[in-house]
């Protein structure tokens, strides 16, 4: 799914739970003097929802829809008289005048996934009102132990085992330091103790949106974990949304967050769990029993190549390869005076061993089109 | 920093390392930094778990690379300061 394909929103869009809970909280917070902006307003259900409740002025910010589609939906729906729709993300737009309301729905997955919290903390430092609110305002992570063999061996240790006679084996350990987001509605019958509370965020005051903390579990029965599971609440005016396995569905997945090997433990028990997960940074894992001590990292994950590392580093010298060269002159050809074809034709003949036929320049030619005319 | 010929070190329990096509990549959840080493670098990285002192690590690698002494040595001082500063190892005992 990515954010720009309509159809992509229908999971959010047609999502009850989570918009019942948005509806509520917008018709209790929203007044009619209230400017309001629905950041990253997708196809707008937040934003004009504030509007039909009287909002004075609705901004509805999105980076990836077509704005067209916004405005012909907010014209269905007879919302066009106090609304403006503004296409971009919220770094890069300017709106004219502060804000009253910020509505976001910059949760990710377990929270911090998609890394969407530190647009929110930018507009509010930006545009909020100093008696300004947000919706939602506050967010837990929790998380518990689980007993999930079926789903541990199908994503896990199932690499362990050949296919054609091919072994895989090596994956095995990129899987175990992968989180999996999925439905894990089934892990409930699984918990081997009650779900706690690992982290809480004020999005009114947070500067960062990073998580490093380390609990305490009680374990309730016997079994075998076979790693964490992890979701999130969130406030929205005074009533909490839940994107735990145990709460209504939601668009929302849980997250598995795999031990390999999975640890025994026994009811009565206390293990150690410490989750960190910086800003734009790797999610990391550890658990602590009387006898073990497992860390796993997302870092671990895929292959991180050194050469891949240096260029995102602050004092890495770049300097251009083939294709690069290509991007360049092309970009230098777009001034208006040379057609697709054209320039397509010129990049073709100049980097013959780059582009084998003219489509094949083309290609690339209206990439570099596409973002940057 | 200056090390001596029987300096061991130890790793930080807060580093992770991939090793990727004969190089690493090192993320120190500490510092949330992340290093690159090269070949030697990722040579020098696995000695250093194997908690060789000094002067046996750079034996070794004088026996695997056709490089004179001297310039192990220093990559190997260079290397090990860099690591150090960053909190990444750390000096085990000192003799």
């Amino acid at each position: 799914m990515t954010y720009s394909q309509i159809t992509g929103h229908r999971s959010m869009v047609l999502d009850e739970q989570r918009n019942a809970h948005y509806s509520n909280a917008i018709k209790k917070l929203i007044n009619g003097q209230s400017i309001v902006l629905d950041l990253g307003a997708g196809l707008g259900i937040h934003g004009l929802i504030a509007a039909r409740a009287g909002a004075k002025k609705v901004y509805l910010v999105e980076p990836k829809v077509e704005l067209s589609v916004i405005v012909k939906i907010a014209q269905q729906n007879h919302l066009t008289g106090n609304i403006q729709c503004i296409k971009g993300s919220i770094e890069e737009v300017d709106l004219p005048a502060s804000v009253d309301v910020i509505i976001s729905v910059f949760t990710g997955n377990f929270l911090l996934e998609e890394d969407l919290l530190p647009s929110l903390f930018y507009a509010r430092d930006r545009y909020l009102a100093s008696d300004g609110i947000l919706i939602p305002d506050r967010a837990k992570m929790e998380l518990v132990p689980v007993c999930a063999p079926d789903y541990f061996d199908s994503r896990v240790s199932c690499w362990s085992n050949h296919s054609q006679t091919i072994e895989f084996g090596l994956v095995r350990e990129y899987a175990a330091n992968t989180i999996f987001y999925d439905d894990h509605r089934a892990m409930a019958e699984g918990f081997l103790a009650e779900p706690a509370e690992i982290f809480d965020l004020d999005f009114m005051t947070a500067a960062k949106a990073e998580c490093r903390n380390r609990i305490n579990i009680s374990i309730t029965r016997d079994g075998s974990c076979h790693g964490l599971l992890g979701w999130f609440q969130t406030r929205l005016g005074d009533t909490w949304l839940s994107t735990s396995p145990l709460e209504p569905e939601t668009h929302w997945r849980q997250a598995f967050l795999p031990l390999d090997p999975p640890i025994a433990v026994k009811s009565g028990e206390v293990i150690s769990v410490q989750i960190q997960r910086p800003e734009f940074g790797e999610w990391t894992w550890t658990v602590e029993t009387g006898k073990s001590r497992q860390r796993h990292s997302t870092f671990l994950s895929e292959p991180v190549s050194r050469s891949r590392l240096q260029k995102n580093s602050d004092d890495y010298k770049a300097i251009l390869d083939d294709k690069g060269r290509a991007a360049k002159a092309i970009l230098e050809m777009l001034n208006g005076e040379m057609s697709t074809d054209e320039i397509s034709g010129t990049i073709c003949k100049s980097y013959p061993h780059l582009f084998p036929g003219n489509q094949h320049a083309k290609r690339f030619v209206l990439k570099l089109i596409e973002c940057y005319t | 920093m200056v090390f001596q010929p029987t300096d061991r070190f130890s790793v930080s329990e807060e580093v992770l390392s991939q090793e990727v096509n004969g190089e690493t990549v090192l993320l120190d959840l500490d510092g949330e930094c992340y290093f690159g080493l090269n070949e030697v670098g990722t040579r020098i990285w696995q000695l250093l778990q194997s908690e060789q002192t000094l002067s046996e690590a750079l034996n070794t690698l004088s026996g695997e690379y056709d490089v004179s002494r001297d310039q192990l040595e220093s990559d190997l001082n260079e290397l090990l300061d860099k690591l150090t500063k960053a909190g990444l190892v750390s000096l085990a005992d000192r003799l």
